[in-house]
C-alpha cells in the first residue's frame, strides 16, 4: 500500500495542483465569468514566487504569500474592463491575456530568464503541503458557497438580470470572484514552482489553459466535487493509460466536445440533478395531492 | 402619500414610440392595474419603473424621491420588487434558494464575514432560511422546502417567484401577469394574497389580462393601448369604457 | 525604408484579411466565435503543401486544393462540434468550448502527421521575382497576394449583396427565426458559411505557407489572436470593416517588428486587443449584425 503510494506520488502532487486550477476556473465560472485567465495567474503567481525567493532571496512562505497577492491583485485590476464585456469577449480578452503573460514571461529575459526559465528551485512543497492546500481551498469554497457571496454568484450566473433586480451588485460580485480566482491560481501557480524543480513559459499557455476549462467542463461547474472530479480524471488518465499520454490534447479536445454536447453539466451535476429529480418524482407523487 | 408617480413618460426605440406621455400612480395599500392588449407596452412600462430601461422623457417618482435616473440595482434596493412575464427562477437551485435570495437586500454581514464564515454571517443565514420557510409556510410549499426549481409545475414557479418577490420586503410590488396560464383556483388564492399584501401596506402594481381577476381585485385601473393611456378609474368603469373595448376588440 | 515596410505591412494585412474574413463571416453569422478556424487554415496549409511536395502538381492546383479542403474541414468542425449543440439549444459557453475541442483535436492530428516538424514548400514553387519602383521594392508575391485579397473580397460582397444565396445569408444573420418562417432553410445556410469560411482561411493558409516558406501544426494560433483584433477594431460581421482593420494590423505588426522588436510585437498586439476592448468593444465599422452585443446591458 506504502509502495503503490510512493510510486504515485508525483502524480498526486500533480492533481492536486491541477485541482488548484480547477477550482480557480470554476470560482470565475460560478460568478458567471466567462473567464480563461486561470493558466495566466498560475503563470504570475509561479514567476513571483520563483523570483521572489531564487532572485531576492525571500524565505519560501512569504514568496507563496506574495504569489497568491500578486494573483489577487491581477484578477481585481483585470475584472474592471471584463465586467463591461459579455460571455465570449471575456473569454477572448481572457484567453490574450493568458497570451500576453506567455509573452511577457519569454521577453523579459532579465527577470523571468526567457525561453529558458528559472531553473534549480528548491522542490520544497511536498504532498502532504498539497494536501493542505487542497483542504483549504475545498473548505474555502464550501464556505464561499454557503452563505450571501455563493448566493450572489449563483443568481449572477443563473439569471443576471434577476440578480439586479434583487439590489445584487454584479460589478461588484463579479470583481471579487475574479480576485479569488486569481488568488487560487497564483497560488497554485507558486506551488507548483517549489514543487517541480523549474518552470518555462511554455507550461502556462494554451494547455494549461485548456486543462483548466476541461477539468470544470468535465467534472461540473456548480458542485464544489466537479472541480475535483473533473482534475482527478483528467490528470489520471494519462498515467493510467501510457499510449493516451502522448495524445493528451487530441483526447483532451474530444473529450472536450463529447462532454459539452452529451453531458454539459458535467458529470457531478449530472450525476446530482438526476437524483434529485427521482427524489423529486418520488415525492411529488405523493405530496401532488395537496394542491390547494 | 403615493407611493410611485409617472411623470409624462415616454420611451422611443429608435423610431418607435413605446410609451407616450404616460402618467399614473399608485398608492399604499391599493392593488392598482394595468390593462391593455398584447403589445400595448405595459411591460415596457414595468421596465422603466424597475430602471431596466431609461426613459426618453418623463420623470418617475417613487415615494416622493425623483429615480428617473437610477440603476435598476438602485432602484430594487429602494424597495421596488417585480416578478416576470416569462417566469425567471434559478433553475438550478431549491425553492428555499431561491426565495433566500431575495433577502440580499438586507444583509448586514459583511464580504469578509460570509467568505468565512464568521457568526454574523451564519446568524443571517440562519435568520433568513428562517424568515424563508414562514413564507413558504404561508404559500402552502413547506414540502418543496429542497425541491430543484426547474422540477416544479408552472403553478408552483410561480408561487416560487412571488415569494421571492415578498423576500425582499417590498413597498412596490411589479406584477407581471403573475396568474397567466393559471386556473380559477390558482388564481384565486394569489389574488387573496395579493389583497393581504396590499391590505399590510404594500403598493401592488398588477398587469394582467384577466379581466375577471382584474376586476375582483383592482382598486384603480389604468388602460393602455400603443403606449398611451386611454382611459383610468375603477374597474367596472373600465371595462365598459367604449375606447377600450374598441382596443381589445380592434375595429 | 518606412515606404518599404508599409508595403510589407500591407500585404501581411492582407493575409490577416483574409483570414478573420471567414472569422467574422462566422461571428456575423452566426453568433458562432469559432475557435477552429485557425486549425482549418493550418490544416489547408498542409493540404496545399502535400499537393505540390508529394503530388508533385502546380501551386495552383495546390491552392484550389487547399480552398476545397478547407471548406469541407469548415463544414466538418460545425457537423462535429457545433451541429449537435444547436439540436439541444446549447449557449454560448457550450459552442466556445466544443470549438476548443475541435481545434484541439485538429491541431494534435497534424503534429502527429507533421511530426512536429517546421514544413516549407519545395523551392521554386512560387517565382521568385521583383520589382523595383523608386526607392522601393516589392515581389510578384506581394503583387499576387494584394491581388487575390482584392478579388476575394470582390467575390464575397458580390455574393453577399448581389445573389439571393447572399440575402438569404443576410437574413439569417439578423435574425434566424424570422427567417425560417421565410423558408429559408438555416442548415443549408450554415453549410455555406462555414464553407466559405474555410475556403477563405484556405487561401490564406497556402499563401501564408508559400510567403514565409514554413507550414507547422501551430501555425494556426496566432492567426487567431489576429482575427479577433480584427473582429473586435473592424466590427462583427462586417465585411469592410475586416479588410481595413486587417491591413491596419498587418501594418502595425511590421512597423512593431521594425522599430521595435521581433518578439514584442505579439506582445503589442495582445495589448491592444486588450485596450480595445476597455476603450470601444463594439468596433467602428458596423457589420452584418447591426446591434452585435459586446458589453453587457
Amino acid at each position: 500500500m506504502i509502495d503503490f503510494f510512493i510510486t504515485y506520488r508525483p502524480v498526486l502532487d500533480q492533481i492536486l495542483i491541477v485541482t488548484g486550477l480547477a477550482f480557480s476556473q470554476y470560482i470565475a465560472l460560478r460568478a458567471g465569468v466567462f473567464s480563461l485567465a486561470p493558466a495566466g495567474f498560475a503563470a504570475l503567481g509561479a514567476y513571483t514566487g520563483a523570483v521572489l525567493h531564487m532572485t531576492y532571496g525571500w524565505p519560501v512562505w512569504l514568496a507563496l504569500i506574495c504569489s497568491t497577492l500578486m494573483g489577487v491583485l491581477a484578477g481585481a485590476l483585470l475584472s474592471v474592463p471584463l465586467a463591461r464585456l459579455r460571455g465570449v469577449f471575456q473569454a477572448i480578452a481572457t484567453l490574450a491575456f493568458v497570451q500576453i503573460i506567455v509573452s511577457l514571461s519569454l521577453y523579459a529575459e532579465s527577470i523571468t530568464g526567457g525561453a529558458v526559465g528559472i531553473n534549480g528551485i528548491p522542490a520544497v512543497i511536498k504532498t502532504p503541503h498539497l494536501l493542505a492546500f487542497f483542504a483549504v481551498v475545498t473548505v474555502f469554497t464550501l464556505i464561499m458557497n454557503r452563505y450571501a457571496v455563493g448566493r450572489a454568484f449563483d443568481a449572477i450566473r443563473q439569471e443576471e438580470t434577476v440578480a439586479v433586480a434583487l439590489g445584487i451588485s454584479v460589478v461588484k460580485y463579479q470583481a471579487l470572484s475574479f480576485a479569488i480566482s486569481g488568488g487560487v491560481a497564483g497560488l497554485s501557480g507558486g506551488l507548483l514552482a517549489f514543487n517541480t524543480y523549474s518552470i518555462t513559459p511554455e507550461q502556462f499557455g494554451f494547455p494549461m489553459l485548456i486543462l483548466a476549462i476541461a477539468a470544470v467542463v468535465l467534472g461540473g461547474r456548480v458542485s464544489v466535487w466537479g472541480p475535483i472530479v473533473g482534475a482527478f480524471i483528467l490528470t489520471s488518465i494519462p498515467e493510467i493509460a501510457r499510449p493516451l499520454a502522448q495524445q493528451r490534447l487530441l483526447v483532451n479536445g474530444i473529450l472536450l466536445m463529447l462532454i459539452i454536447a452529451y453531458m454539459p453539466m458535467g458529470i457531478v451535476d449530472t450525476f446530482r440533478r438526476y437524483l434529485a429529480g427521482r427524489r423529486q418524482s418520488i415525492a411529488g407523487a405523493a405530496g401532488n395531492r395537496r394542491e390547494p | 402619500m403615493t407611493s410611485l408617480t409617472l411623470h409624462d413618460i415616454s420611451k422611443h426605440f429608435g423610431g418607435v414610440a413605446a410609451v407616450q406621455n404616460l402618467s399614473m400612480r399608485t398608492e399604499p395599500g391599493t392593488i392598482t392595474g394595468l390593462i391593455g392588449p398584447n403589445g400595448a407596452g405595459k411591460t415596457t412600462i414595468v421596465n422603466l419603473i424597475t430602471g431596466m430601461l431609461g426613459v426618453t422623457g418623463g420623470r418617475i417618482e417613487f415615494e416622493g424621491r425623483d429615480i428617473t435616473a437610477l440603476t435598476a440595482r438602485d432602484i430594487a434596493r429602494l424597495g421596488v420588487a417585480r416578478t416576470f412575464q416569462n417566469i425567471r427562477l434559478l433553475k438550478e437551485a431549491s425553492v428555499i434558494e431561491n426565495v433566500v435570495v431575495g433577502y440580499h437586500r438586507h444583509e448586514t454581514s459583511n464580504t469578509i464575514a460570509n467568505l468565512f464564515g464568521l457568526r454574523s454571517a451564519r446568524a443571517e443565514r440562519a435568520d433568513f432560511y428562517e424568515r424563508a420557510r414562514k413564507l413558504l409556510a404561508l404559500f402552502e410549499m413547506s414540502d418543496y422546502e429542497h425541491h430543484t426549481a426547474a422540477f416544479l409545475s408552472y403553478g408552483h414557479q410561480r408561487r416560487v417567484e412571488m415569494m421571492r418577490a415578498l423576500a425582499t420586503d417590498p413597498k412596490l410590488l411589479l406584477l407581471d401577469e403573475p396568474v397567466a396560464g393559471m386556473n380559477d383556483v390558482e388564481g384565486e388564492y394569489l389574488g387573496k394574497i395579493f389583497r393581504r399584501l396590499a391590505d399590510d401596506g404594500i403598493s401592488v402594481l398588477l398587469i394582467e389580462h384577466n379581466m375577471r381577476f382584474v376586476r375582483s381585485l383592482c382598486d384603480h385601473v389604468y388602460v393602455v393601448d400603443s403606449g398611451r393611456l386611454i382611459a383610468e378609474g375603477s374597474a367596472d368603469y373600465v371595462i365598459n369604457h367604449p375606447d377600450v373595448v374598441q382596443a381589445y376588440l380592434g375595429t | 525604408m518606412f515606404l518599404q515596410q508599409l508595403i510589407n505591412g500591407l500585404v501581411v494585412g492582407s493575409i490577416y484579411s483574409l483570414f478573420a474574413l471567414g472569422f467574422t463571416l462566422g461571428f456575423g453569422v452566426l453568433n458562432i466565435l469559432n475557435l477552429a478556424h485557425g486549425a482549418v487554415f493550418m490544416a489547408s496549409a498542409f493540404v496545399g503543401l502535400y499537393v505540390v511536395s508529394h503530388l508533385e502538381l502546380p501551386l495552383a492546383v495546390a491552392f484550389l486544393a487547399a480552398v476545397l479542403a478547407g471548406g469541407v474541414l469548415s463544414v466538418l468542425v460545425d457537423f462535429f462540434a457545433f451541429r449537435p449543440l444547436r439540436k439541444r439549444g446549447a449557449d454560448e459557453f457550450g459552442a466556445l468550448v466544443s470549438s476548443m475541442g475541435a481545434s484541439l483535436v485538429l491541431i494534435s492530428l497534424a503534429q502527429q502527421l507533421s511530426d512536429a516538424k517546421i514544413l516549407s514548400f519545395p523551392f521554386g514553387t512560387f517565382p521568385v521575382v521583383f520589382y523595383q519602383i523608386g526607392g522601393v521594392r516589392f515581389s510578384l508575391l506581394h503583387v499576387t497576394v494584394i491581388f487575390c485579397m482584392a478579388v476575394m473580397v470582390g467575390l464575397l460582397f458580390f455574393y453577399m449583396y448581389r445573389t439571393k444565396f447572399g440575402r438569404q445569408v443576410r437574413a439569417v444573420a439578423v435574425s434566424e427565426s424570422t427567417s425560417v418562417l421565410l423558408g429559408i432553410r438555416p442548415g443549408v445556410i450554415y453549410f455555406q458559411t462555414f464553407f466559405i469560411a474555410g475556403a477563405l482561411a484556405g487561401v490564406a493558409g497556402v499563401i501564408i505557407g508559400v510567403a514565409f516558406n514554413s507550414v507547422h501544426f501551430l501555425m494556426g494560433e496566432p492567426m487567431m489572436l489576429r482575427a479577433f483584433l480584427v473582429v473586435i477594431l473592424g466590427g462583427m460581421g462586417s465585411i469592410a470593416g475586416a479588410v481595413v482593420a486587417g491591413l491596419i494590423i498587418g501594418v502595425l505588426q511590421v512597423m512593431t517588428a521594425t522599430y521595435v522588436s521581433t518578439e514584442l510585437s505579439d506582445t503589442v498586439l495582445f495589448a491592444l486587443l486588450f485596450i480595445i476592448l476597455l476603450v470601444r468593444p463594439t468596433g467602428f465599422f458596423r457589420g452584418l449584425r447591426r446591434e452585435a452585443r459586446v458589453t453587457r446591458q
